[in-house]
C-alpha cells in the first residue's frame, strides 16, 4: 500500500495513518474529559427551549415556596396553642390563716399527682401585681393599690406526663376537697381542648405540607416535558451520535445534567423566596403579636436540602423522560 | 483477519420480505469495495447490518473478527467507534459549525481539547475545508457538506469506512471528488465499503465491485490489474486521480 506523503510543518495536527483502533486516552482522564464535555452539553440543553425551562424552574420555585410557607406558618398556630395549653392552670386561693408549712405540705401533695405539671406559690402581693397587669394600664394606674384584689394562692399547671389530656374535672374536684382551700378558680378553657386544637393544627400543617409536597412532585412532569422537548429537538443529533459510537450513558448524561440543574435552580429559588417571606413576616409578627415563625428546618440546612431535593426532582424527571423517549 | 466477513447472511423482515438472501463475501483490511445494484438490491440493509442497526435473521457477520450476532447491546457503540459511516444525506448537525461537526465523535472518545483541536484541524486541512471551520452546514455546498461528513468519519481514524450512496445527491464533479477522498482514506489503510448504484462512477474509478440484486450477490467483480486490496486504484475518468499534494492535503484534482 502506498503511504501518503506525510504532511510536514504546514499541516496542523497529524491524523496520519489509520490505526485499527481509535486511539484512546487513559480511562480516568477520558472519563473526566467526557464529564466536562457532557456538562457543557447539559448546560447547552437549557438554552434549547429557554421559555419552557423558565416555566419549569418557576413552577418548581412556586411549589417549593409554598412548601416552605405551609411548614413555617403552621408552626405559629401550633406554638401559640401549645403555649396556651402549657399555661392552662387552676388557681387555688388559700384561706388567709394558712401557715407556710401547711402551704408547703399542700404543694407537695398536689405536685405528687401525675396530671400536674408545676406548682407555684404566689403571695398576696404577687397575686395583686399579676391582677394589676391584667387591667388596662390607665385603669391600673388610677386605682389605689388596696383596690386591686390580691390573695395568697397556689397556681397549679396541668401536665401531660402520661401523654394524654389532663383530667381537669378530676383535678379540680380533688383541689376543692382540700381543707384550707378558699376558692378554686377553674381555667376559662380546658387544657384538653387547647391540646386538641393544637393537635388539629399540627395535623393541618402536616396535610398542607403533604399537599405542597405533592405539588412539588407534580412539577416533575414539567421537568419531563422540558427534557422531552430537548430530546425532540436533538433527535437527529442523538441518532448521529449513536451511529458514531455514543453509548446510552453518553446520550443520557446531558439530559440528567439539564434536569438536575433545572430542579436545583427551581427548588433553591423557591426555598430562598420562602425564607425571605418568612423572615419578613417574622419581624412583623414579633412586633405585633409577640410570636415568631420557625422554619421547617434550620436555615443552615435549607440550602443544601433545597439543592438535594431539587436535584432529586430533576433527576427523577430525567429518568422518566429518558426511559420513555430516548431515541 | 478480514475487516468484514459475511457468511450466508439472510435478512428477513416481519412482513416476509427477504432483503438479503444468503450473502457471502469478505472485505480485507485496506480494501476498497463497491456495493452496487439497483434500488432494493439490499445495499443499505447490508450497511445497517454492519453497523448493527439491525440484526441478521440468519448467517454470521464478523467485523474485525467480532460476530455481530453475539455482540451485546452495550458493546455496539464500541464496535461503531471503529467504523466511519457516511450517508447520502450527509447527516450533519445543522446547529454546529464545521469544526464541531467533525469533533463530535472525538468527544465520545474522551480526547483532550488539544487532541480534538489537533485532529480536527488536521482533517479539515486534508479535506480543504479549513477555511470553513466556523461555517454552518446550511452555508456550505453539497460537496463541502459531504467533505465535512467524510471529515467526521476520518477524525475517528476508523479501520473501516461504510458509505451509503455518498454521491447520490451530488453531480458528477462532486461525486468524483468524493470517491477520490475515499481513495485517499483507503490509501491510509482504512477498508472502504461504498454502496452506489452509479455505474459511471464505478467505471471511472474501477475497484472490486459486489453486484447485488434482490438480496442476492450476483457477481464479485475485480478490476483488471487490481490485485491486492488497498492499492488505491486511481480513477481513470479524469485521468488525474486523487492524491495528497505536497502539503499533505487531500485534493480532488491533485493539487489544491
Amino acid at each position: 500500500m502506498d503511504g501518503p506523503q506525510k504532511p510536514s510543518d504546514e499541516r496542523p495536527g497529524a491524523s496520519g495513518e489509520h490505526s485499527t483502533q481509535p486511539m484512546s486516552p487513559p480511562r480516568g482522564l477520558a472519563a473526566a474529559r467526557k464529564a466536562a464535555h457532557l456538562l457543557t452539553e447539559g448546560v447547552r440543553g437549557l438554552l434549547i427551549s429557554p421559555g419552557q425551562v423558565l416555566a419549569c424552574v418557576s413552577s418548581l420555585a412556586v411549589a417549593t415556596c409554598l412548601v416552605t410557607l405551609f411548614g413555617s406558618f403552621g408552626s405559629v398556630a401550633v406554638d401559640a396553642l401549645e403555649r396556651a395549653g402549657n399555661r392552662a392552670h387552676v388557681i387555688i386561693y388559700l384561706k388567709e390563716q394558712v401557715p407556710s408549712d401547711r402551704v408547703n405540705e399542700l404543694m407537695k401533695t398536689i405536685r405528687g399527682r401525675p396530671d400536674v405539671n408545676d406548682v407555684r406559690y404566689l403571695s398576696a402581693g404577687e397575686d395583686r401585681a399579676r391582677n394589676a397587669a391584667l387591667l388596662p394600664r390607665d385603669l391600673a394606674a388610677s386605682l389605689p393599690p388596696g383596690e386591686i384584689p390580691g390573695q395568697h394562692c397556689i397556681e397549679v399547671g396541668f401536665g401531660d406526663a402520661s401523654g394524654g389530656a389532663p383530667d381537669v374535672v378530676g383535678l379540680t374536684a380533688f383541689l376543692k376537697k382540700i381543707e384550707d382551700v378558699d376558692v378554686v378558680a377553674e381555667p376559662p378553657v380546658g387544657a384538653a381542648r387547647i391540646r386538641a386544637a393544637a393537635a388539629a393544627v399540627r395535623f393541618g400543617r402536616l396535610a398542607l405540607s403533604l399537599l405542597a409536597g405533592l405539588l412539588l412532585l407534580s412539577t416533575i412532569f414539567f421537568v419531563v416535558g422540558t427534557l422531552t422537548r430537548t430530546m425532540e429537538r436533538r433527535r437527529d443529533e442523538m441518532n448521529i451520535l449513536r451511529l458514531i459510537g455514543a453509548t446510552d450513558a453518553f446520550l443520557k448524561a446531558p439530559l440528567y445534567i439539564q434536569g438536575i440543574a433545572q430542579g436545583a435552580l427551581g427548588v433553591l429559588a423557591g426555598a430562598i423566596a420562602g425564607v425571605f417571606i418568612v423572615s419578613a413576616a417574622n419581624s412583623w409578627l414579633a412586633t405585633e403579636l409577640a410570636v415568631s415563625i420557625r422554619l421547617p428546618t434550620g436555615q443552615g440546612l435549607l440550602v443544601p436540602l433545597a439543592l438535594l431535593a431539587g436535584a432529586g426532582v430533576g433527576g427523577l424527571g430525567a429518568f422518566i423522560a429518558t426511559s420513555r423517549r430516548l431515541p | 483477519m478480514p475487516a468484514v466477513e459475511i457468511d450466508s447472511v439472510v435478512k428477513r423482515y416481519p412482513n416476509g420480505t427477504e432483503a438479503l438472501n444468503g450473502l457471502t463475501f469478505n472485505v480485507e483490511p485496506g480494501e476498497f469495495v463497491y456495493l452496487s445494484g439497483p434500488s432494493g438490491a439490499g445495499k443499505t440493509t447490508l450497511i445497517k447490518l454492519l453497523l448493527r442497526m439491525e440484526k441478521a435473521s440468519d448467517g454470521d457477520i464478523l467485523v474485525f473478527g467480532k460476530n455481530l450476532k453475539a455482540l451485546r447491546r452495550s458493546s455496539i457503540p464500541f464496535l461503531r467507534r471503529n467504523i466511519g459511516v457516511i450517508f447520502q444525506d450527509f447527516r450533519l448537525l445543522q446547529d454546529r459549525n464545521v469544526f464541531d461537526n467533525i469533533a463530535v465523535g472525538l468527544h465520545i472518545l474522551g480526547l483532550s481539547r488539544r487532541e480534538v483541536k489537533s485532529r480536527v484541524e488536521g482533517v479539515m486541512f486534508d479535506l480543504g475545508i479549513d477555511r470553513y471551520a466556523g461555517a454552518y452546514p446550511p452555508m456550505l455546498s453539497g460537496g463541502e457538506q459531504q467533505r465535512v461528513a467524510v471529515g467526521r468519519a476520518l477524525a475517528m481514524q476508523p479501520a473501516l469506512i461504510l458509505a451509503d450512496e455518498p454521491t447520490g445527491n451530488l453531480d458528477w464533479e462532486l461525486s468524483s471528488e468524493i470517491v477520490r477522498l475515499f481513495e485517499s482514506l483507503n490509501r491510509r489503510g482504512a477498508a472502504v465499503l461504498m454502496a452506489t448504484h452509479d455505474r459511471f462512477l464505478i467505471e471511472a474509478f474501477p475497484k472490486r465491485t459486489l453486484l447485488l440484486n434482490k438480496g442476492f450477490l450476483i457477481e464479485d467483480l475485480k478490476p483488471q490489474g487490481a490485485g491486492t486490496a488497498g492499492t488505491g486504484t486511481t480513477g481513470t475518468g479524469t485521468g488525474t486521480g486523487t492524491d495528497l499534494g505536497e502539503s499533505g492535503r487531500i485534493s480532488a484534482d491533485g493539487d489544491d
